[in-house]
Formats: C-alpha cells, sequence, structure tokens
C-alpha cells in the first residue's frame, strides 16, 4: 500500500482489485513485461485454459488493446482478466475490458506504482500519461500540477490541480 | 413505513390455484414503480405478505398481483383466494425493488418456475418498450401453475421458451452454456431452482454479480413462544401461524421491513439471549449469535430477549 492509500483509501485505487470467481474457465492474461513467471503460475492451474498477451510480442498498446477487444468480443462468460503493468497501461485495458462487458469482479489489477500513469489536468481538460511525481507540468497548457488523490475509474487518471495558484506556471519568484 | 390505501379492482382465477388481484388507487393514482418491485399487502386478518407486481410499470393507474393458492397457507393466500372482493379496501405499501433489472447488462437470460413468472411479466413489459436483448424460460405444470403461457406466446414470440414438466426438462448447464459477455441471468421460483442455479453458475465459472434471484419469501408456521423486550420490559407472545414480526406489529412495535421472507435483511433485530431458530438468508453465521431476522425466525427453547 503506497502512502496516497493509507491517507485516502476510497478515492484512490487498491491493488490487487477485483474478486476472482472461485472457478474461471478461460483465465486472460495481459502483461506490459514479458510476465513469464506468472504465465507460469497460472499454466499451473489444471482445469483453467490459459491465454496471454505480452506487450513486446505487439507494435504498441494501441495494437495490444485492439488484439484484447477481439479476443473478449469472441468471449463467453467464465472469463477472467488479469493485467499486470503500470497504471497507465492497466487501466487503458481496463476500459477495453469494460466496453467489452467484463464486470469489475472479473478483472484484478496488478499494478506497478513507479510507473506511468494517467492524468487529467482540470485547467485544459487534457488527459495525458504522466510520472508517479506528485508535482508534474500539464503537457499541454503547462500550469504545473499537483497530482490529487482522487481517481477516477472512468478516465483510469488522476485529477491534476495548479499546485501554487501564485504562481501556475511554476516560475521563479521575483 | 408509509401505506398507501387501495380498492381492489377486478380480480380473476386463471387457474385452480392462481388469482390474479387487481389494485386500484383510493385518491388520484399509484407511485410509479420499476419492473422487479413488489409491495406488501396488509390483509384485514393481520397477515401482511409481499408480492411482486405483474403489471406494465408504466401504468400507474393500478397494480397486479397473482397469489398462488399455498396449501399450509398461514392465511394470508387462503384469504386472498376465498375473502377478498371487488371493491374491498387494504392499506399496500409503497413499491420497494428487490430485484431490479440490472442497467449494463446486454441480454438479460430470464428464469421463471411456476408463479415465479410474476415479476418477469413486468419485466418483459420494460424490455420490450426498450427493446432490449432479452429471453424468458418459464418452467410449469399444465393445468396448474401455466398462467400467462397464453398471452407471453402472443407478446415475446421468439423471446418465450417453454417447459412444461411432463414434456421437456429446464436445464440449467445448457441454459447457462456459451453465453456471450454482457449476459445476466435472474430467476424466481422455489428454493430447489435457486439452489440448482447457484451450483451451475458457480461452476461453469459466472461471478454472482450476474446472477440474480429472488425467493418466495414467505414464513412457515411454528410451535408458538414468547418473547421479551428488554428496553419496555413488555412480552411479547407469538401464536404459531404467526411470524414474530407480525406478533410485534400487533403489539404496537413497528420494525422496517420490506420482503417478509428472510432475505433483504431490512427486519434485522438484535437479541441478548434465548434459543432462535435461524430461517432466513441474509445474516451469516457469526451474525445469528446476536441478531435475528423476526420476519421468519423463531424462538425454540429458552425465552428471547429482544434489545429493543
Amino acid at each position: 500500500m503506497n502512502r496516497t492509500t493509507e491517507l485516502h483509501p476510497f478515492s484512490v485505487p487498491r491493488y490487487p482489485s477485483g474478486n476472482p470467481a472461485q472457478r474461471v474457465i478461460v483465465q486472460v492474461l495481459v502483461t506490459q513485461d514479458a510476465g513469464q513467471q506468472r504465465h507460469a503460475q497460472l499454466l499451473a492451474r489444471a482445469d483453467t485454459e490459459l491465454r496471454h498477451l505480452a506487450l513486446p510480442q505487439y507494435a504498441d498498446e494501441a495494437a495490444l488493446g485492439e488484439a484484447l477487444a477481439t479476443l473478449l468480443s469472441e468471449a463467453r462468460v467464465g472469463v477472467h482478466l488479469e493485467l499486470h503493468g503500470d497504471e497507465a497501461f492497466i487501466w487503458s485495458l481496463c476500459g477495453v475490458a469494460r466496453a467489452a462487458g467484463l464486470l469489475g469482479d472479473e478483472i484484478t489489477l496488478q499494478c506497478n506504482e513507479s510507473g506511468r500513469r494517467m492524468l487529467f489536468c482540470v485547467h485544459c481538460a487534457s488527459l495525458q500519461a504522466g510520472t508517479c511525481a506528485d508535482l508534474q507540468p500539464c503537457r499541454q497548457c503547462g500550469v504545473m500540477l499537483e497530482v490529487r488523490r482522487h481517481f477516477s475509474e472512468r478516465l483510469g487518471a488522476y485529477l491534476g490541480v495548479c499546485a501554487d495558484a501564485d504562481q501556475p506556471y511554476a516560475q521563479a519568484r521575483p | 413505513m408509509s401505506a398507501l390505501d387501495a380498492r381492489v379492482g377486478e380480480t380473476r382465477l386463471i387457474t385452480p390455484v392462481i388469482r390474479e388481484v387487481s389494485l386500484m388507487p383510493v385518491n388520484g393514482t399509484l407511485p410509479a414503480f420499476s419492473a422487479g418491485s413488489h409491495v406488501q399487502l396488509h390483509l384485514p386478518n393481520g397477515k401482511r405478505n409481499a408480492y411482486s407486481l405483474l403489471s406494465d410499470p408504466g401504468d400507474t393507474s393500478h397494480y397486479r398481483i397473482a397469489v398462488r393458492q399455498q396449501a399450509q397457507s398461514r392465511g394470508g393466500s387462503r384469504y386472498v383466494h376465498e375473502q377478498l372482493q371487488t371493491g374491498d379496501q387494504l392499506k399496500i405499501s409503497s413499491p420497494a425493488n428487490l430485484f431490479p433489472l440490472h442497467s449494463t447488462a446486454r441480454l438479460h437470460v430470464l428464469i421463471a418456475a411456476g408463479i415465479g413468472i410474476t415479476p418477469f411479466l413486468a419485466y418483459c413489459t420494460e424490455l420490450l418498450r426498450r427493446g432490449a436483448a432479452f429471453e424468458l424460460h418459464y418452467a410449469y405444470r399444465a393445468g396448474l401453475s401455466d398462467a400467462y403461457v397464453e398471452v407471453l406466446r402472443e407478446q415475446l414470440g421468439e423471446h418465450l421458451h417453454l417447459y412444461e414438466s411432463s414434456a421437456r426438462r429446464l436445464d440449467l448447464g445448457q441454459l447457462l452454456g456459451h453465453r456471450p459477455l454482457g449476459t445476466h441471468v435472474y430467476a424466481c421460483g422455489p428454493q430447489s431452482l435457486l439452489d440448482a442455479l447457484r451450483e451451475q453458475s458457480l461452476a461453469l465459472g459466472w461471478p454472482a454479480a450476474r446472477v440474480h434471484w429472488e425467493a418466495f419469501a414467505a414464513p412457515e408456521p411454528g410451535v408458538p413462544f414468547v418473547v421479551e423486550l428488554a428496553r419496555s420490559g413488555r412480552q411479547v407472545a407469538v401464536g404459531a401461524e404467526q411470524s414474530l414480526l407480525e406478533a410485534l406489529e400487533s403489539a404496537g412495535v413497528e420494525l422496517p421491513n420490506l420482503c417478509r421472507g428472510g432475505v433483504c435483511g431490512q427486519c434485522r433485530t438484535p437479541y441478548l439471549k434465548g434459543d432462535v431458530e435461524h430461517r432466513d438468508l441474509f445474516l451469516a453465521h457469526e451474525e445469528r449469535a446476536s441478531s435475528l431476522m423476526p420476519c421468519v425466525s423463531r424462538g425454540c427453547g429458552s425465552p428471547i430477549l429482544l434489545d429493543i
């Protein structure tokens, strides 16, 4: 559990999320890296079929997202999805899965919280991939944002609000 | 809980054991309701039973319910069948919904057995209006619990799948297999159907969040017993044909309640001591040491001291 979660547990995601069914017929594993260790663990489950999509096998994240959408469009109830990666990666694919009809209970999110995360700038309403730093400039409007402990599951993003209204662009004090 | 005045409109026997009753407003219109809602009927004999509303949720000029005569009636279904007359006035509760349609479902699979068809009549009207994808699977006994088969055949066309008990078995494994993501299943019928559904859905990897059910909620009779109310020191006797909740209501003690059948959890009441025969489907094992559901559960030994 990171510092943010301890201070404000209900407005930020908790990992791992989801509520795995007692029995899963088809397990879909999606990993940002090769994910060999988790692949081997899941393969050991006797009565579950495993499908693994790993980002290194695809041109980019968009191509991986399309492959996941295609797989889920043909899937049947009994599927459970497990996503491993940084927050920007897992929440973008979580959106693909929800659009395909999966419920929150059918998606397990495992997160590397030192990676990228999505930010929503409240000043210019842009959605962008940021870092895990607490302060970072908006790439669209340049305002120095404080990343609030407030997460939108719909957007998969944290709220970014001007850190210092007297010096919105973090310019040097005169 | 707020009660409404209603007048009994048309009643008709639709099979030898099922009577349909329409309820009209005494003043103005009735409150709107969503598909799957029920109301409680406050019968003149002191019984209050919950019945699903089967009429069109878009029509608040009247409600319709259907009541199956129970062989071991405690007086509720028998009263509706033998004594209730057009023109009678009675109190009903406002509609409440413990069995709503799931808003993000893309395919609704409805499973009804016998009189369990009632909530699905409102469902089907609503789903047809929305143009939603759905199937109704209806198991019944010809001549006995086949109310609405003809009406449904006309209204639903290929949405309807019939299982007459002597001709075709309802195979839950087949029904739940190979369903697209976005499917939700809803069932209403006897406990044996709901148990089989839970078992089959679990085996096929369905999460509980896709499986919705409504039990026939009705208390069973038992032996008479006595409870004491800790805060007032009053004693309340519960008759064999009466539930604890009904006995408390007769004594002027009103508890919040919705289903009156041990499933919704509204009437949960703490107790300090006594032997309780728990008959509900709501409380977890460890909660039963200090809470009981007076709508169905009964005393069975040393007297119960309720913490109210």
